[in-house]
Formats: structure tokens, sequence, C-alpha cells
């Protein structure tokens, strides 16, 4: 009971994080799925949904400037895609790859102007980030709101895409590019609302993750970010359900690696197991093989 | 022709050495004009200007041309009109200020002389190209130099170039990875991180070893090696790194690679700051207080032997196998390449210099620290390779040297609030250089995706012929 | 009786529930010209890709002049999945990747094409002769090999000039026309030294006077450089015309085996690329 009593706090912060790291590996999966494309940028595009966030409750109450943060977030995730990928469509693998670098060098240096380098005090959200007491341990809602809001928004997204016409279209592009595209498929419209859909969960994630933390740096996003991808690659990259277990596990184990006292490898934990996944099983939990054509 | 050729090279070569005995003999010591101007007048009266000739003098006896200088102008200049220097004095101060330019340019004209004189024996032009090559290395690193002398070895031209030579050398061998072999590598942090560190442990002299390592009792090293041999180790663990990291990530396709790669780099840096590690890299401290360089010759040689070396592998058959995989796989393959073998050798090479340029920004910084290997670093390597073209190596020493001179140098005004009269010029403060610069970098990405040379090499034949095929249009 | 040069038995590839090859078995003989014929998804470039180690066969084994060089059986998941034949004839693995099939003296070329398309015709030419280096990396990086490197520069300009290239050769690869790039695929492939060379439809997207050319320029290159040869093709003028003897597959079976003549009058042949007459 003890035992349990110590670690609990861990693993209920394992969950917590796993659940915000799920939101985000959503918009990294689904943009592999579509375009082959490690969205580099969206780690930053989930700081970027902080710090508006953070500016905007300055000025406007909460009710008002959380669902804006949400709207810029989509939009700025829009624009993204419109500048720095979509002129790229027809250029090697490798050109799209280096842009998503130079969008995320952009981005974190637009932060670090705007913000002074400085860090900024996250809003508190009411309810969510008050304490709550469970079993013994103090934590914030937020802890126990972020899995079942990420279950509930899963469960959505994959009604939405196993059931509406616009779902059909994303999976018919992500299983055959030029096909879809032979069939009459919008793919522009389709890899625009892909990443509409990962921006919107980013935002959403952004605010559960913060919600945890007192200050928002321009780089505070980096780091979970690419844990978010690592995820998505433990799942099965393409794979939503992949990409939602990927990331609880790697919450989990990395917050119980912090309870038995190996803080500074948590994050290595998560590479190490990234380079042992991608050498064993490279397609991942749920990931589908696919075979070269010579 | 010939004999006038033979003539005037031998005479250049009289007159260089002429002039290196002449110098010589002058730049012995600057005493001589200190006596001298005491004898002028002038005892000094103000303490300051005695303190400023006292460390004239005794900077002189230690051979610190610089500060020799620098107290003596001060001395000079304290008198302000009170004293006119003498013809002699000027004369001594001038060969002892300007000496050592003066001997790199006698350097360059008998290397000139020499070049002139194989351009003249050799009728069949074998030794043309390398005459011509060595000329212009010679010139090049006499320049740096001069450059130096003229304007001292802590100013921000120099700071560029010296950062710049040793970015120039990781960019190449990054480059050789990913734009040479195809292969999306992003772990050279990582491996500079290696390199870096191995220098560092390696060459912290012995009586400042219990300092550095305060809070691990000195150390478990207890010896210092010579920096070029340490430069090299340092070299042979990234690649020997390199090479236990290659075996698994080596067999995946690009973007897998890409991030495993940056997987590596990210675990590579959490065991250096592991503090179990504590007494070999001092866990998440600083290393300071090891060898390093003062003039930029020194990052200009070992970059420059580096890169000459990574440009001979590219022009040589494993070079162009190395472009074969870039090309196709699977045709490479057919052709008996052994994709395995050689994505390896290129991985492990580029980990050997990505080692040494790291030990070289180790030297540069003087001191080290894990946590400031982060991926952004490799990202800002890859965005210099990018912007001077995948597989351009004169493409990459170009961009590298833009990258570092626009950063450091030439946007830095973009980071001070300016006012033009009473209006304070909008947008400018601390940060908008880099965004301004990130902003540079997507447009080239984005508008310019083959860079500055595509994968062209920049060479003097091309560019002559250049130059002619302009004249030929012209007179069209 | 000499061995065979190359020997198939009882090939089969198998992807998930498809099965490609079925236990293909077949040889080629020294000097010989054999052509391997079918409609299209018949299994043949799967066949040529189990010689050259793209794809381990799923079953089956595959010799050069004697000397087994794949060699394959059912594991895995294969194991239940498996619908081919000969399930239990072989035992032994042997999955050599296609730079070891290229270094024993089997040379092919590409359906579509696959040429360096950086480099120029003659560097796709001298990258081939790297496979028979004797320089290692030291030597090559200090250029202390310049004996071997211009060996190699002559030997890949007179493969060039064998196939009527050397106009060409300080020309970008993918700016060739079509004909003369099958042509440099094939000197390409002759700079590895081969003893058998493979060509996957060679005379693909040719008028019928290229692919006249075609088949005697394949018969000029096979006396020049003695080579057996193995080959896809769809141009029936061109199997005609050059093959000694052919091989006919329909849906990754054997079907027929003989003479040029004998082939065009089987009348399993011409069902399989006919259709069925009522």
């Amino acid at each position: 009971m003890d035992f349990i009593q110590a670690n609990l706090p861990y693993l209920l912060a394992g969950i917590s994080v796993g659940g915000q790291y799920a939101l985000i590996s959503i918009g990294y999966t689904m943009v592999y799925g579509i375009l082959r494309l490690i969205n580099f940028a969206h780690g930053d595009i989930f700081t970027v949904a902080a710090f508006f966030a953070v500016y905007l409750s300055a000025t406007m109450p909460l009710i008002v400037s959380l669902p804006l943060t949400v709207v810029l977030t989509v939009v700025l995730g829009f624009v993204v895609e419109r500048v720095a990928y979509a002129p790229l469509r027809e250029a090697p693998r490798m050109s799209i790859m280096i842009s998503a670098i130079g969008v995320s060098y952009l981005l974190q240096n637009l932060m670090w102007y705007i913000t002074g380098g400085l860090a900024k005090q996250y809003v508190t959200i009411p309810w969510i980030s008050s304490s709550v007491t469970l079993w013994g341990t103090t934590t914030k809602m937020v802890t126990l709101v972020t899995p079942v809001l990420t279950i509930i928004l899963v469960v959505v997204l994959v009604q939405l895409i196993n059931h509406t016409k616009i779902g059909m279209a994303m999976r018919a592009v992500s299983k055959d590019f030029e096909t879809a595209k032979l069939m009459g498929i919008k793919i522009d419209a389709v890899i625009s609302i892909t990443f509409v859909i990962g921006s919107f969960l980013a935002a959403v994630g952004s605010m559960l993750y913060f919600s945890n933390y007192t200050a928002v740096t321009p780089l505070a996003g980096a780091m979970p970010g690419l844990k978010a991808f690592v995820a998505a690659v433990f799942g099965g990259i393409g794979s939503i359900p992949g990409a939602v277990v990927g990331a609880f596990i790697i919450g989990i184990s990395e917050n119980l690696l912090k309870a038995v006292g190996l803080t500074a490898f948590s994050d290595a934990f998560t590479f190490a197991l990234l380079i042992f996944v991608l050498v064993f099983k490279p397609t991942g939990l749920f990931g589908e093989a696919t075979t070269d054509k010579v | 022709m010939k004999a006038f050729k033979i003539i005037l090279s031998l005479l250049l070569v009289a007159s260089a050495v002429a002039l290196i005995v002449f110098v010589g003999g002058a730049l012995g010591n600057p005493d001589d004009v200190i006596a001298r101007l005491d004898a002028d007048n002038l005892a000094a009266t103000d303490s300051k200007l005695q303190k400023a000739r006292d460390r004239a003098l005794e900077s002189a006896q230690a051979g610190d041309r610089e500060k020799t200088l620098r107290n003596i102008d001060r001395y000079v200049e304290g008198f302000g009109d009170q004293l006119e220097l003498g013809g002699q004095n000027r004369l001594d101060l001038f060969f002892y200020r300007h000496g050592p330019s003066l001997i790199a340019v006698s350097i360059v004209v008998i290397v000139a002389a020499a070049a002139l004189l194989v351009s003249a024996l050799d009728s069949r032009g074998r030794y043309r190209k390398a005459a011509i090559y060595a000329l212009l290395i010679v010139l090049l690193y006499a320049g740096i130099y001069i450059v130096e002398n003229l304007a001292g070895a802590s100013s921000m031209l120099m700071t560029v170039l010296k950062k710049g030579a040793i970015y120039a050398l990781i960019a190449v061998s990054l480059n050789l990875l990913n734009g040479f072999t195809g292969l999306f590598s992003l772990g050279q942090a990582g491996f500079m991180l290696i390199g870096a560190y191995t220098y560092a442990i390696f060459t912290i002299a012995t009586e400042n070893r219990a300092q550095v390592y305060q809070y691990y009792n000195g150390g478990l090293v207890q010896f210092s090696l010579p920096p070029l041999v340490a430069l090299v180790l340092a070299g042979l663990a990234a690649a020997f790194f390199a090479s236990l990291v290659g075996l698994p990530v080596l067999r995946l396709k690009s973007d897998y690679l890409a991030i495993a790669t940056l997987g590596f780099a990210e675990i590579i840096r959490a065991i250096f700051q592991y503090d179990g590690l504590g007494p070999l890299t001092n866990g998440s401290n600083l290393l300071r207080k090891f060898a390093t360089f003062d003039s930029a010759l020194f990052p200009f040689a070992v970059a420059g032997v580096c890169i000459a070396l990574i440009a001979m592998l590219i022009h040589s058959t494993y070079g162009r196998a190395f472009k074969a995989i870039r090309d196709d796989e699977v045709a490479a393959e057919a052709m008996g390449i052994n994709l395995f073998r050689h994505k390896q050798m290129a991985f492990v090479i580029s980990s050997f210099f990505a080692g040494v340029g790291g030990a070289l920004l180790a030297m540069f910084q003087t001191t080290v620290q894990a946590s400031a290997f982060k991926s952004s670093m490799t990202y800002e390597l890859l965005l210099i390779v990018v912007i001077g073209g995948m597989g351009s190596i004169t493409g990459s020493v170009l961009a590298s040297f833009l990258f570092i001179a626009s950063s450091e140098w030439w946007l830095r005004f973009l980071d001070n609030t300016q006012m033009i009269g009473d209006f304070q010029v909008p947008l400018l403060r601390s940060g908008f250089r880099m965004v301004v610069f990130s902003a540079i970098i997507m447009v080239v990405v984005l508008f310019y995706r083959r860079g500055i040379m595509g994968d062209k090499e920049f060479s003097l034949k091309r560019l002559s012929q250049r130059f002619r095929r302009k004249g030929e249009s012209r007179n069209a | 009786m000499p061995e065979h040069i190359l020997q198939l038995k009882d090939i089969t590839m198998q992807f998930g529930g498809v099965v490609a090859v079925d236990s293909l078995s077949l040889y080629v003989d020294e000097g010989e010209i054999v052509a391997l014929i079918g409609p299209n998804g018949a299994g043949k470039t799967t066949a040529f890709n189990c010689v050259t180690g793209v794809y381990k066969p799923t079953n089956g084994q595959v010799s050069y002049r004697g000397k087994l060089i794949v060699s394959n059986h059912p594991q895995g998941k294969m194991k239940t999945l498996y619908a081919g034949s000969d399930k239990d004839k072989y035992t032994q693995v042997l999955e050599p990747t296609p730079d070891k099939i290229t270094a024993l003296g089997i040379a092919r070329t590409f359906q579509n094409i696959r040429l360096f398309k950086t480099q120029t015709v003659f560097e796709n030419v001298l990258i081939a002769m790297h496979l028979h280096r004797t320089s290692n990396l030291f030597t090559a990086t200090l250029h202390l090999n310049s004996k071997e490197e211009k060996q190699h520069h002559q030997r890949a300009l007179e493969l060039l000039e064998a196939v009527n290239l050397l106009d060409q050769k300080d020309e970008l690869a993918t700016s060739l026309p079509y004909g003369m790039q099958r042509r440099l695929e094939i000197a390409r492939a002759l700079a590895t030294k081969p003893q058998l060379l493979l060509l996957d439809e060679p005379a693909a997207g040719m008028n019928p006077q290229e692919t006249d050319t075609l088949s005697a320029f394949i018969l000029d290159i096979k006396q020049q450089f003695k080579l057996s040869v193995f080959l896809i093709e769809h141009h029936m003028d061109l199997v005609m015309d050059i093959s000694d003897r052919i091989y006919v597959i329909d849906f990754g079976k054997l079907i027929a085996h003989g003479t040029p003549a004998e082939v065009q009058d089987n009348p399993d042949v011409i069902r399989a690329y006919l259709g069925v007459e009522e």
C-alpha cells in the first residue's frame, strides 16, 4: 500500500501526460499518413497555442480567449501548410522535411522575439487548474480530465474518419496518394483538413499540458513534440489508435522512471524506445507493412 | 619568354628574401624605440603614461607583440601633440607592427615565384594545376594571417572567420551524408558533443583538473594529451560511436533514419550529463581550462585539411559509389555496391569529422557543456547545407561563413533599438535578428531550393568559362 | 554434361496471399540466349528479382554454375500461409543481397530504366567499375590509385564505344533519348564484368525499327563479351529472332518451354495470350 501511495502521483502524472502526448501525436500521425512528412513544426505550433492563450487572456475573459486560441492555432496550422508545404508537393521528400525544420526554427525565433526570451506565466483555467485529492494524493483536476477528454476526442475523430465522406477521402489519400488524386479527390482540401484537425488537437493538448506547469517558454514544446512523434512511431505511424496507445505508454513509463530516480534518463528512455521499435518492429504496434516495387 | 620567366622568378625570390632578412632584423625588439622615446623628451610625468611605458617594456620582454604595441600606442597618444615621433622611431615601429605581415607577403612572393618557375620549366603543363593550387592556398593563409594582424585576434571579423571555418568543416561533414550519400541524418550535434568532450577531457592541464572537477575529486583522467593528438582522438571517439549507432539505424529508410539519429543525439546528450559519469564528463557542469587556440590559422589549417580530405574522398571511386546510392539505391546495389557497408562508411567518416569539428568548437568557445548540443544545432547545420546546396562542398563552406557572419555580425543591428531623431524604428529589439534570419532561410528553402551552388562546385575553371561566355555574348 | 550457368528450382514467391511465381524451374546454359515470356502480371520480373536478390523467394533454390546462391523455404508467418507446392523440399536458407549476386558475375538491367540521374553517361558506367576496385578507402581517398583509376576510365570509354555512346559521354544520363538510355543501362551492366546478363524488357517502348537494331545489338554484345543472356520481353519479333530457347509463364506457372518454333505452335501459349476460344 505504501508503495502505491508513493508511486501514485507518478502514475497519475504519467496517465495525464500520456493523454496530452496523445493529442499532439495524432497531428503527427495523420500528417505522416497522408504526406509522409514528419512535421517538425508541430511541437512548435503546440507551444504557440500556449502563448496565444497567455496573450489573449491578458485582455479578454477566458470564455472568449480560450476558444479564440483554438481558432488561431487552427489558422496557424492551415497557413503553415499552405505556405511552407503545399509549394513543395512535387519536390523530393527531403526538401519538405527541411522546410518543416525551417518553419520550426522560424516559429521558435518568433516566440523568442515576442516574449523577449522570458518565461510567461500560464493562464489559470478555473476548475481544470484546481486541486483535487485522490486516495490521499493531491493533484490537479487536469490530471483526471485529460485521459477522459483524450478518449472522447479520439473516439469522435475515429468516427469522423470511418463514417464521413471526408474521412473516407483521408483514408484513400493515405493509402495511395497518386490514385486518390486520379479518382478526383481534392488532395489539397484533404491535406488542409488534416492540418486543421491536427492543430485543433494540439491546441487542446496545449491547454491541458501547460495547466500542469506554471510557466511557458518558447522552447517548452520542442521536447513534448518530439516525444509525441516517438509515440506515433511506436504505435505504428499512420494509425490513430496506435498513436494514442503509444503516447500513454511513453507518458506513463517516463514518469515511472522519475519515480525510481532516473529523471536524467526519462528523455533518453523515450528515444531508446524509439530506436528499439524502429529496429525490431519498424511498423510499430499497429502499423501496416508496405513493400517497394522494383 | 622562358628565360624571362626564370629571371623574373629569381628576382622575386631574391627581393622576398631580402625583405625577410631586413624585416627580421628590424623585428628584433621595441626596446630601442622606447629608449629613444625616453631620451627624446619627456620622461613621463604622468603616472598612467609611466605605467604604459613600463608595461610595454615588460610585454616586449615577454614577447607579447600585441600587448606591447597597445601600450606603446597608449604611451604615444598620451602625449598628444607634445610628442613628435622621429623618422627612425616611426620606421622601427612600422616594422615591429607590420613585420609578420611583411614576412607573410614575402612568403607569398616566394611561392608565386616558385609557381612561375614551374610554369617556365614544365613545358607539358603537368604541374600547372598543382602550382596554382599551392599559390592560392598560401595566398589564403597569408591573407588570414595579415588580416588577423591588422584587425586583432579578438575582433568581430576574426571571430566570424574562426567560427565560420569550424562550421564549414561540420557542414561539409553533414553534406557528405545528406547531400552526397542521400542519408537524412540528424545526429550531427551528438557526434560533435562526443568530439568536444573527448578533446576537452584529455587536454585539461593536470594542475587544473582539481579545480575543474571540483565536485568529483579532480576527475578520473589524470594526464593531458597534446592538442593535435586529442583532436584526432576526438574524431576517433565520434567515429567509434557512429559505427555502433550505424549498425541498427542505417538499415532504416529516410525519415525513420532522421528521427532515429536525432534520438541517438538526445541519448548521447543525456548520457554525458549523467551524474554517474561525473568523474569523466564533469556531469552537467562546464568543462574548462583545456588547451585552446589564439590565431585563426589553427582552425583554418585543421578545417582546411579535413575538408580537403572529404573532397578527395568524394572525388574517388568511393565518392562515386556514395552518389550512386543517393541517386538510386536499387540500381547501386545491382551494380555490386554493398549498400550497408558504404552507408556505414559515409556515416562513420562524417561523424569523425563532426567530432573534430566539435573539438574545434570547444576550443573556440574555451568552455563546453553538453546541454548546448541540442537538436537545434543540427537543424542550423542542416539549414547551412541547404543554403549552400546539397551536394556542393564549396557551397557548404560559403554558406557557413555567410550564416555565421549574418547571425553574429551583419544582422546584429536588428537587435538594437534605433532612433532616427525622436522616431524609434519599429520592430527593432532583441530577438528580431533571428526572426529576420529564419525568414530569409525559409525564403531560400522555398524558392531557391537548390541553394547557392546547387550540386555544382565553385572552381576557377567554371568561373573563367562563365566570364568568357558573358564576354562572347556581349560581343555578339 | 556441362553445368548450367543458371538454374532455378521450384522458385515460389508469395506476397501475402498472392502467389506471384509458383514453383518455377528453368535453366540457362553457357552461351545461350533464353527468354522468359508471358502476359502482363505473369510474374516475370518477380522471378528476375528472386534471382538477383532483390526479393527473397518464399521457397526454392537458385544455382549459378552449379553453386547454390539463393535458397529458402517457408518460414514464420508463411509456414501457415504458404499456398505454393514443394513445401518441405528445402531446408537451407541463403539470402544474399543483390550486390553479392552481381559480384558473382550476374548483371541486370531494369524494366523502368534506373540510371543514376544526377550523373553523366560516363560516370554511370564508371560507378559500376567500383565493384572491381583493388584500392581501399585510404588509397582511394589519397588518390594513390591513379593507375587503376586510369584503367577504369579507359575501360568505361571502351564500353561506351561498344554501345555507341561515346559522343554522349559528358551528357547527363537522363537527358538521353529512351533508346540510348537502354543501351547505357546495358553498358553499365557490362562494366561489372558479367558472364550472365539479365535483361528486363530491353525493347519496352521501342518502335519496330529500333527493336530490330536492338536484336542485332544484343547478339553483338553477346559475342563480343562472351555472355549468356536471360531476358524478359514482350516484343515477340525480338524474342523469336534471337532466343535459343523460350520459357512461357502465366499466373506464375510455367506453361510451355522449347525452341521459338515449338513455343509458337503451343496451344497453351496461344490461349494464354489470346484468351480462350469459344
